[in-house]
């Protein structure tokens, strides 16, 4: 033990505390141009749907639907972990941190179940549950990652959530357009929102 | 500060950089070396200078490996170190609620 400066004011040393805390658990391998990408990619899978004329509320339309959101889903995903990695090492930072493996553990059981779902839904034809049901599991990911990154990614996921909720209730029939403002509008803001207001 | 509770609050802690480093490694299980300098904004340097004090007083423990044939150093913050922060923490609060 030892004898202290007079200047070192202990409100503000526990201000700092909270505040290199908060930063050590913030994940910032989250790229916006990743999110703006992920959003494009579901306004062309909901583009594709129009063009090809299927929907989830038709029946017979499970293959295209799959091949369409399956390839959209795959390579959102894709693109999403090669934009984390190339974050990561322009900061040199290692890619498979920590950090990245709590981020990896709270988003992966809400996806889980949205992959168990969606496997529900194709074997016993209700494919008008898909979009709610990915809304609200995408949403519940969404905010197990908001609670290792900027504020913005939560308001997303609160709103993925609503809109799930709502799509399961009030806007039935409504699939497509309900994919479209929300994995391709939600995405864009997000992304826009990340890529022209940078943190201070 | 007064006195009497300023004594109480660890001098291997209390310096600037080393509280900024076992708050960074209480909030998270482990972190690597550039984590830690990239968060704290100090150098090389500086920060394994202060690794090398906290680790003497036995409150981290440093990792040192290849990944992807790179060195990578990680630093996790020992059972030892965490009672010493959160005792830390307690008694600064204490000086805070009195103040």
């Amino acid at each position: 033990m030892t004898k202290f400066e007079d200047e070192r004011n202990p409100g503000r040393d526990l201000e700092r505390i909270r505040a290199i805390m908060e930063r050590a658990t913030e994940w910032s391998h989250l790229s916006g141009w990743s999110i703006v990408i992920s959003g494009l990619l579901a306004g062309a899978g909901a583009a594709a749907c129009f063009w090809k004329g299927v929907d989830f509320e038709m029946p017979g339309h499970a293959r295209t639907l799959a091949a369409i959101w399956g390839s959209v889903v795959g390579l959102a995903a894709a693109q999403g972990v090669a934009f984390s990695i190339a974050n990561a090492r322009r900061k040199a930072e290692p890619v498979w941190s920590p950090l990245t493996r709590q981020v990896v553990a709270a988003t992966l059981p809400a996806l889980f179940t949205g992959a168990a779902l969606t496997g529900y839904a194709f074997e016993t034809g209700q494919l008008d549950l898909l979009p709610p049901c990915w809304m609200l599991a995408y949403g519940s990911s969404l905010m197990g990652l908001g609670l290792f990154t900027i504020r913005p990614v939560r308001y997303a996921a609160l709103a993925f959530l609503a809109m799930g909720a709502a799509s399961l209730f009030l806007w039935k029939n409504h699939g497509l357009v309900t994919m479209l403002a929300s994995f391709g509008g939600l995405h864009l803001g997000l992304g826009a929102w990340m890529l022209w207001k940078p943190r201070a | 500060m007064e006195a009497s509770s300023v004594s109480r609050l660890n001098a291997v802690i209390h310096e600037r950089a080393r509280l900024g480093i076992m708050s960074a490694l209480a909030a998270r299980t482990a972190m690597t070396f550039s984590e830690l300098k990239a968060i704290l904004d100090l150098t090389d340097g500086n920060l394994s200078v202060h690794l090398r004090i906290l680790e003497q007083a036995g409150y981290v423990a440093i990792e040192k490996k290849f990944v992807d044939r790179k060195p990578q150093t990680t630093v996790k913050l020992s059972k030892k170190g965490r009672l010493a922060f959160e005792h830390y923490v307690e008694v600064l609060e204490e000086i805070v609620r009195k103040k």
